[in-house]
């Protein structure tokens, strides 16, 4: 049997964290295969439901990614990314996903190393959590 | 059913050499009943790769098309282009990213494979629920906004404005230029720098289309491409740039030497200057750093590195001039003053604050003794009669400035004297009445009567007041009435008077010792004058009993100082418990031991009473100076003012009227117990007010004060600490001084005060002593100029920022700062320049001799990651051989050495520059790096390696010039945040390609141009100048915009009314229509963030392309 290849589901904003990660793709930067990309204008964008369906669908992680606070393209999407988050935390606690399967953070255009860091980093953190299993997680 | 076609790029082997792009077309082709056709092709991008989409949609009706390849940021214009094409709206399709994301980052091709493969099942389940979307069209503003006034932002900036179009040229400094403005020569061809430079500088100065806006910088940028509203912050230049002639008469009068940054700190300049004769704009200009921290502290607002400046010239009569701007009793404050200026003056963090205060009362008495019956410019008289209720400080002050702008003006004083708490507060010991008198003396001369010992409220009325003609009052009647302790005895025993009483008494003639032994209760100033005066008026015992601790009281250092040094004995923690007594007379204070407790509201530690601790001093009298309050008398009988619980009179904070429209108030009524400056700046304040309220009906409007400069010490201010001790004043001895009321602080003299005056450190820069004012001839001067914001619509930004050199200071082992022969290539440059510090003399600046041995140093800061930055500076090699080239040329004897790693002499002409400073000027070049730079004999030796020869190498060099490397601006940060630009680890810009769009940005309409996006020479910077030209007049050409259609819009039908979105939109967008109660989207306005429709409670408001159906099928088909 293969061994545990999670999936994790990547949201990142057009400007800062989707270049990171094409700046990271032009340096050749090594990561792990578990990220899927969604490309989103803004992390401000980032609906609570989408993080909550992709764990509902089966998702093992979910990365938002976006400007660092003050660099939003979009004044201050991420800043309201972040208030969204205090309380998506608890609501995916209660719905019995780990807090260490969500991940939000800040990736400059100028970090793609940081990007790669992130992606390898939560790649093992959630293979060494093992496979989500959506439980009473359903849509 | 959807038809989809799927197309994979190989993209060469970028992507096929690690996903099986073939396996993922079959499977799919196989797995997803949409999909019409799956193919793979070497290169999509390419003509043949997109006839293939385009044959397709024609031929097999696809009604969406997927394409797996590169990155969306490379080629989806090229795609959505390919599918309009064949009549396919382009928002039909959709892209992925299988090679920045996937084929260049992954090691394992199985896993690269399942992953392209699930982005790209992702994808065909998002596009099936694509709708076409139709952008609009929008207009272009033909105007441009270059930012950096250097040779790349000139170039830039001429050639738009050339083509026709308005150019706003934004530069930071005080004139354009930039960096090309410092050097002397150019290589290859060793052209003079100014003599290039200077016909662009001129023409864009004299150019109809550009408007040079110096001293500006950017704050922020909204809009879009063609479009965009910016807002710049213009800081003044002081000096108007159409009145001023460039005579340069200003500059001889500045009383202030600063660094000058553009002499690199070869020379000094003063705050108004014009760095060089050719600088555009051709004018003078002053450079502020922001209010000094002494003004800023000192509540009236007094300019006291003016005097401070003038008083270092020796010139008293302007500085006095200019502390009466402020404070009209320079004598009087001088004394008394709490000196909150000196509290927080820099020179305090060097070794002691400025003696501010000292001075300023040696200025009020110089003109006494000099000079007394000068009196101040009136302006012509006017008719309005103005009284004035009080005439301690408040009113006095107020009296002044109404009495100035030409008001008649009189005061009503209820005490037998004038003066308020100055007469009969403060004892004479330290403000003898004769200075009192003298400044009153001077108000009196101005015109102002004086009524003593009328009560207003009880012998006369203001509406009595007003029948007679008075059209504004002023209220300054104090805070007369003293607290005493309700404890027990108090009412039974003898004597017991308030501090406020006591001193009054005194102060009016009363030199009766209250009893032989004194005990004062209370920590403040009152306190300690009342122990004071109480010792002077023959008592044998005089003692203080403060209930915290010594570093606690809020009375003066120096008074407490010198009550002790006196023989007051003061007990700290000790609360008083109750007057003992014999026959009603005081026989002694009993009181408590205290520790100290838990903070209290003013963050001071409350002192908490230790039972059984009681003791009692024995003392015949007791004086409590616990505070004191309002007396607010019959004044309130007619008029309603709103006073306070404290029983203060409520003021508009900014314009001091009272609730009543004619009657204004300062002081300690409104304030309490207060201090001399705080009453006086209130008196000047509300004098203000009532001259807008008897002349325009409306009040002083509120302005920004000036920022203040930053409290931490720099470097430059150190640097102009020159090695002077804080003067120190004479003072009575304590042992004379006790037997009268004799004034114990003796003055500076005037060699002191000059002494002093060079003290400061001029954080202000410019010191707005108007000495230059006064002595421009076209009057082109004005001082009180302000920041001003000002808004720019533009529909094209060329940034060209341009560079900073790094800090030789990190690499002390070359001895920067140390030896000042030690210089950068930029010194170097204007040490050459016959507009630069030696007039073009090529000497050391040690000693002004010719150097015989200059040895160069390559990579300071460059290609070092461990002290400076990885990458190559690129024109330090050039500038090297261009410096010993005019180096050999000013002393054909003289030798010199460059220590380099490699050369680099990419350039044309440039390597053959390079060998003629090696073959024909006799240059050595070391391959090596040098150790260290030390100094021996009175010379400089460099030693470092010769690592060709293999060895150490010691040089003896009268002169070494670091090719110090290029940064990004140290202020990079800030630029990129108010034009919303992405930089790399370095500071420098993110051009959108690194190949194929140097110049542009990832935000369409911003271009990038110099040396801000990375190192670069002038022909690079021009050739980048007018390449982002290009790129606007490109735009400007076509005059319109294609507008995202990528917007909000409102399901109204679902809307709930709740409001959510509208405050959640950070450009206004959303607003709530009231009739039909949902809310509405200006599509216009909508930039497409998406963060409403995150919010929506209720999913009635989504942004176009990416609506929660199109991604939550993305997520179903990627996890599928």
């Amino acid at each position: 049997m293969n061994p545990f290849e999670p999936r994790i589901i990547t949201f990142l904003c057009n400007w800062c964290s989707y270049v990171a990660a094409d700046a990271a793709g032009v340096s050749r930067l090594s990561q792990k295969t578990n990220t899927r990309a969604v490309r989103v204008f803004c992390s401000g964008m980032v609906d609570p439901n989408y993080v909550i369906k992709a764990f509902a669908q089966g998702a093992d992680g979910v990365l938002v990614a976006g400007c660092h606070p003050g660099d939003c393209h979009y004044i201050a999407g991420n800043i309201k990314a972040l208030r969204r988050s205090f309380l998506l935390r608890k609501l995916l606690e209660e719905l019995g996903v780990d807090e260490k399967r969500f991940r939000l953070e800040w990736i400059a255009a100028s970090e793609p190393h940081k990007y790669a860091k992130v992606v390898n980093e939560m790649s093992e953190q959630i293979r060494a959590l093992g496979p989500f299993s959506p439980g009473c997680v359903r849509d | 059913m959807k038809r989809v076609g799927v197309y994979i790029c190989h993209c060469g082997t970028n992507i096929a050499g690690k996903v099986d792009v073939a396996a993922i077309a079959e499977q799919i082709g196989e797995e997803s009943v949409e999909v019409v056709v799956s193919r793979h092709y070497k290169y999509m991008c390419s003509e043949p790769g997109q006839k293939m989409i385009r044959d397709d949609i024609a031929q097999l009706g696809l009604d969406h098309v997927v394409e797996a390849s590169c990155s969306p940021k490379m080629h989806e214009p090229t795609f959505r282009n390919a599918v309009s094409m064949a009549g396919m709206n382009q928002y039909m399709f959709e892209m992925v990213n299988i090679r920045e994301h996937c084929s260049w980052v992954s090691e394992n091709s199985e896993l690269a494979t399942d992953k392209a493969k699930a982005l790209v099942k992702g994808a065909i389940a998002r596009v099936v629920h694509h709708q076409p979307l139709q952008g609009s069209r929008c207009g272009v503003n033909r105007s441009a906004m270059v930012v950096g006034g250097g040779i790349a932002g000139i170039t830039a900036a001429l050639k738009i404005a050339t083509a026709g179009y308005k150019v706003y040229l934004v530069e930071k400094d005080e004139i354009i230029g930039g960096r090309m403005a410092q050097f002397d020569k150019t290589f290859p061809t060793l052209d003079c720098a100014g003599c290039t430079l200077t016909p662009k500088t001129s023409e864009a100065g004299r150019h109809p289309n550009i408007e040079i806006l110096t001293k500006t910088e950017v704050l922020d940028v909204t809009g879009f491409v063609g479009n965009f509203s910016v807002r710049v912050l213009q800081k003044p230049r002081f000096v108007r740039t159409d009145k001023c002639t460039g005579c340069g008469d200003c500059q001889k009068v500045c009383p202030v030497n600063i660094g000058s940054v553009f002499e690199v700190g070869l020379a000094t300049r003063h705050p108004i200057s014009r760095p060089f004769p050719q600088a555009i704009p051709n004018t003078y200009s002053i450079v502020r750093s922001g209010m000094p921290p002494c003004q800023a502290a000192c509540p009236a607002g007094v300019n006291a590195q003016g005097y401070m400046t003038l008083a270092a010239q020796g010139k008293f009569e302007a500085a006095l001039a200019l502390v009466r701007q402020r404070m009209p009793f320079a004598s009087i404050c001088g004394r008394i003053c709490n000196r909150l200026c000196e509290s927080s003056c820099k020179r305090g963090q060097v070794d002691a604050p400025l003696a501010i205060c000292h001075t300023k009362r040696f200025l009020g008495d110089f003109e006494a003794a000099n000079n007394p019956d000068d009196i101040a410019a009136l302006k012509p008289r006017r008719e309005e009669q103005i009284a004035v209720i009080g005439a301690g400080p408040g009113g006095l002050s107020a009296a002044y400035y109404l009495a100035l702008e030409g008001y008649p003006v009189t005061i009503f004083e209820k005490l037998p004297i004038s003066g308020g708490m100055l007469a009969v507060g403060i004892p004479e010991y330290r403000l003898p009445k004769e200075v009192v008198e003298r400044e009153i003396g001077r108000l009196k001369r101005l015109g102002v009567q004086i009524r003593t010992g009328v009560e207003v409220g009880r012998d006369i009325t203001l509406n009595k007041l007003r029948k007679e003609g008075y059209r504004a009052f002023f209220l300054g009647i104090g805070a007369h009435r003293g607290f005493l302790l309700g404890i027990e005895g108090e009412k039974e025993f003898q004597p017991v008077l308030d501090g406020v009483t006591f001193l009054r008494d005194l102060g009016l003639g009363n030199r009766l010792a209250p009893a032989d032994r004194v005990v004062v209760i209370g920590g403040g100033n009152v306190a300690i004058d009342a122990a004071r005066s109480a010792l002077r008026l023959g008592c044998s015992k005089v003692a203080i009993a403060y209930r915290r601790t010594r570093s606690q009281m809020p009375a003066h250092e120096e008074e407490i100082h010198h009550a002790e040094e006196e023989g007051v004995q003061i007990h700290y923690l000790t609360i008083p418990k109750r007057i003992v007594g014999v026959n009603g007379r005081v026989t002694g204070l009993e009181c408590l031991r205290a520790r100290l407790g838990e903070p209290d509201a003013s963050g001071r530690q409350r002192p908490v009473p230790i039972e059984g601790s009681e003791f009692v001093i024995e003392v015949d009298a007791v004086i409590p100076a616990i505070g004191q309050e309002v007396d607010l008398g019959g004044l309130c009988a007619e008029d309603d003012f709103e006073i306070t619980r404290r029983g203060t009179i409520v003021v508009d904070k900014d314009t001091f009227q009272t609730r009543v429209a004619d009657v204004f108030a300062g002081g300690d009524a409104v304030l309490g117990p207060a201090t001399f400056v705080e009453a006086v700046a209130q008196g000047r304040l509300a004098s203000l007010s009532i001259h807008n309220y008897l002349q325009h009906g409306f009040l002083r409007e509120v302005k920004a004060a000036e920022k203040p400069v930053e409290k931490v010490l720099s470097q430059e201010e150190l640097a102009r600490a020159l090695p002077i001790v804080r003067q120190r004043m004479a003072l009575l001895s304590a042992q004379t001084r006790t037997g009268s009321f004799d004034e114990v602080e003796l003055g500076l003299s005037a060699e002191q005060v000059e002494q002093e005056g060079k003290r400061c450190l001029s954080c202000g820069l410019c010191c707005q002593c108007g000495e230059c004012a006064a002595n421009c001839g076209p009057q082109a001067i004005d001082l009180t100029e302000k920041d001003r914001i000002r808004p720019l619509d533009v529909g094209a930004i060329v940034v060209a920022t341009g560079i900073d050199i790094f800090d030789p200071a990190k690499f002390p082992e070359y001895g920067y700062g140390r030896y000042p022969d030690v210089i950068t290539n930029l010194q170097f440059e204007r040490l050459c320049n016959a507009s630069g510090p030696t007039g073009g003399q090529l000497v050391r600046p040690s000693d002004g001799k010719t150097p015989q041995s200059v040895v160069f140093i390559q990579c300071v800061g460059s290609r070092d990651p461990a002290r400076g930055a990885p990458y190559c500076s690129k024109v330090c090699c050039m500038i090297s051989a261009k410096q010993l080239s005019i180096f050999k040329h000013f002393n054909h004897a003289g030798q010199a050495y460059v220590f380099y790693i490699d050369n680099r002499t990419g350039g044309k002409g440039y390597e053959e520059f390079l060998r003629r400073a090696i073959e024909e000027e006799g240059a050595q070049y070391i391959r090596g790096r040098v150790a260290k730079v030390f100094q021996e004999g009175g010379s400089l030796k460099v030693r470092g390696e010769n690592s060709l020869a293999g060895g150490p190498v010691e040089i003896e060099a009268d002169m070494v010039v670091l090719a110090t490397g290029l940064t990004a601006r140290s202020d990079y940060l800030s630029v990129a945040r108010a034009l919303n630009l992405s930089t790399d680890k370095h500071g420098f810009f993110i051009e959108l390609h690194p190949k194929l769009g140097p110049v542009e940005t990832s935000l369409a309409g911003v271009y990038l141009a110099g040396a801000a996006q990375g190192p670069k020479d002038i022909p690079e910077s021009v050739a980048q100048g007018g390449a982002a030209a290009a790129e606007a007049l490109a735009l400007f050409s076509v005059g319109q915009v294609e507008v995202e259609p990528t917007v909000a819009t409102v399901i109204e039908a679902r809307c709930t009314g709740c409001r959510t979105c509208e405050s959640l939109c950070a450009y206004q967008a959303i607003s709530f229509n009231e009739e039909e109660k949902h809310a509405t989207v200006n599509q216009a306005m909508c930039q497409g963030c998406g963060t409403c429709a995150a919010a929506c409670p209720v999913a009635a408001i989504a942004v176009s392309h990416y609506t929660p159906d199109q991604i939550f099928a993305q997520i179903e088909g990627i996890l599928g």
